[in-house]
């Protein structure tokens, strides 16, 4: 029995071979690399200048010269989408590399310190759970004004939270383990301890959580483009070009349409690909 | 000079409940190229007697007084800075469990040398070359195989080969094996400390074995300290301890042992009641209430410490105490 239970044989290849099995989230992974391949080649995939204002071909619908319709300066909105996705793509994985990273440190530190240390950092992680995460990041960004790196800014600092509490929670787990107790009777230094023999171990929880963050993420940078406090015009970004649509949804509803879908699909396909990871690098469902 | 001198060690853990005597005036010595077995129940100070020497009894434990002698040097006087040096280096521990000893998420090899990096001033490859040399000594068929593998791609006794490599990989002076067969199978076991004997023989290391089990202790032990609740109730050779054993523990002990030649219908022997609490453990000797030889001194003062005839053989109990020989008479006291 003991085998079975031996904890998260982080295998690449076997990870890979579980995750495969998911249809869902293969299909989430092929359409996570299709945005980001437009994302770096979008100058070339772009059919127009997504800055070129067309006033008299405004607010057209859908046709064969304009793909997915112009917006209300004529605008052709496919460029714009396919630029946007640079824009909230950069703000998803900006954001969940920094929040990831700052909070596996602290979860990672606080965990093992513990005592005081352990129960400060943890308070202040509560109150800031305790408090709307977008509202905070809305509160940060109408202080220092809008724009994109502030969003950032705002994202990261109530970002970080979520990671330092499930980390800290792994790591009391694994530092109870006695390969811990044997590296420390090996005389292993404790910052190594601490980055080779228990962050390891406490990897894919991390891993899953920063799918679905960056899912978070461009959601988060959306609402706040959305309210008017993301990317500066023209600049487009999906949750801006969501808040222009707005304004013209009786008249021309596919300007809503078009980014709300762009949004969905790859939000919907970074939650696939985190179900996949969690299942695949979950070892209690490892032999279903 | 001794190897190691451990002297009225205590060690206890306060916790809410109250404080848990689990080490209480502990003392042995460990000679070079010596072994030392502390035999016991579950639960009597064995592990936490070898984790002080190591140094890693953590909150809620604490040593209260007590000296550890390492070459001359107290160990618990010691900051943990410098006691570090020590660990994996003079002073190596393999743990019961091999399944859990190694870490899941690195590869064998890596942590091998991760320790020979840490202790030594080698170049990567000398300390890869190293890792595989002493992976063939622990007798593991594909060392350079095993080298690029991950724990759970090993069998428990492939593991504890390897944890058994990184143990002595320093050639330290003293190993501390906390019943390192305990989790193994019986063919494996013997392996396993067929193994430890080798190498212990071929390095010149000392060692103390932790176990439960006298059949180890006859294979291994040079030395063997019976513990009981926390206390070392009998010690000595382990042929003068076998043949001759003196405390009703250790008769109990040795007796509980099932024999070949045991009638086939005949009960095994074993000692009735479970190991006291040690938060609140009985007076006087520790083991009055479970002893089939009680005394009235038993339930009201601890025994004295003495030694018998001019050996190291050791005891504490109130059965051999010359203030107590008009309470026992001469037969029941060395007979059978």
């Amino acid at each position: 029995m003991q085998l079975f239970f031996t904890k998260k044989k982080t295998n690449f290849s076997d990870v890979w071979y579980r995750f495969r099995r998911n249809k869902l989230a293969v299909i989430g992974l092929i359409v996570i690399t299709l945005f980001i391949l437009v994302a770096i080649f979008a100058n070339y995939l772009m059919p127009y200048d997504p800055y070129k204002i067309d006033i008299r071909n405004r607010l057209k619908g859908p046709s064969k010269e304009h793909w997915l319709g112009t917006d209300d300066l004529g605008r052709d909105v496919l460029s714009r989408l396919i630029l946007g996705t640079r824009v909230s793509l950069r703000v998803g994985l900006i954001v969940v590399g920094i929040s990831a990273t700052v909070g596996t440190i602290i979860g990672l530190l606080s965990g093992y310190a513990g005592g005081w240390v352990d129960n400060l950092v943890m308070r202040i992680v509560d109150i800031l759970l305790a408090f709307p995460g977008i509202l905070l990041a809305l509160a940060i960004v109408a202080i220092l004004g809008p724009g994109i790196d502030h969003v950032i800014l705002a994202l990261t600092l109530t970002g970080w939270v979520g990671y330092a509490r499930v980390v800290r929670g792994e790591v009391l787990t694994i530092k109870e383990e006695e390969y811990i107790t044997a590296a420390k009777s090996s005389g292993i230094k404790k910052s190594v301890i601490l980055f080779k023999y228990i962050l390891p171990n406490a990897l894919s929880p991390i891993i899953v959580l920063a799918t679905f963050g960056i899912a978070g993420a461009i959601i988060a940078e959306s609402s706040l483009s959305f309210l008017g406090l993301g990317v500066k015009p023209p600049e487009p970004s999906w949750g801006s070009l969501l808040n222009v649509g707005r304004r013209y949804i009786m008249v021309a509803p596919y300007l809503s349409i078009f980014p709300g879908i762009f949004i969905m699909v790859v939000v919907m396909a970074l939650n696939f690909i985190g179900d996949g990871l969690r299942d695949a690098l979950d070892p209690r469902l490892r032999n279903k | 000079m001794a190897l190691l001198e451990v002297k009225n060690l205590r060690v206890y853990f306060h916790t809410r409940e109250g404080t848990v005597k689990a080490v209480d005036d502990v003392s042995f010595t460990l000679e070079k190229n010596e072994t030392l077995c502390l035999v016991g129940e579950s639960g009597c100070g064995k592990s936490v007697t070898a984790l002080s020497i190591i140094g890693l009894i953590s909150n809620p434990g604490k040593i209260e007084s007590g000296q550890i002698l390492f070459e001359g040097v107290d160990l618990v006087k010691l900051k943990k800075s410098e006691l570090r040096k020590f660990r994996g280096t003079e002073i190596s521990m393999i743990f019961q469990e091999p399944m859990t000893s190694l870490n899941p998420s690195l590869k064998v090899g890596f942590q091998i040398v991760e320790l020979l990096l840490e202790h030594f001033n080698v170049s990567k490859t000398e300390a890869k070359n190293l890792a595989v040399e002493f992976l063939k000594k622990v007798k593991i068929p594909d060392a350079v195989g095993t080298y690029d593998k991950y724990p759970h791609q090993l069998s428990g006794g492939m593991r504890q080969r390897v944890m058994i490599a990184m143990a002595l990989i320093s050639k330290p002076s003293l190993l501390i094996a906390d019943e390192p067969t305990t989790a193994l199978d019986v063919t494996i076991q013997l392996q396993i400390l067929e193994l430890i004997r080798d190498l212990k023989n071929s390095l010149g290391t000392s060692v103390i074995l932790i176990t439960h089990d006298m059949g180890v202790v006859a294979n291994l032990a040079d030395k063997v300290a019976v513990m009981y609740a926390g206390k070392i109730v009998e010690s000595g050779e382990v042929f003068e301890v076998f043949e001759n054993p003196l405390h009703p523990y250790t008769v109990g002990l040795l007796g509980s042992i099932p024999k070949l030649d045991t009638p086939k219908n005949s009960r095994l022997i074993s000692i009735p009641g479970n190991v006291p609490r040690l938060i609140n453990p009985p007076k006087g000797c520790r083991f009055h209430e479970r002893c089939s030889r009680k005394l009235e001194i038993c339930e009201i003062a601890e025994p004295p410490e003495m030694t018998i005839g001019n050996s190291n053989h050791r005891i504490a109990c109130w059965l051999y105490s010359d203030e107590f020989q008009g309470a026992v008479d001469t037969d029941e006291r060395y007979g059978s």
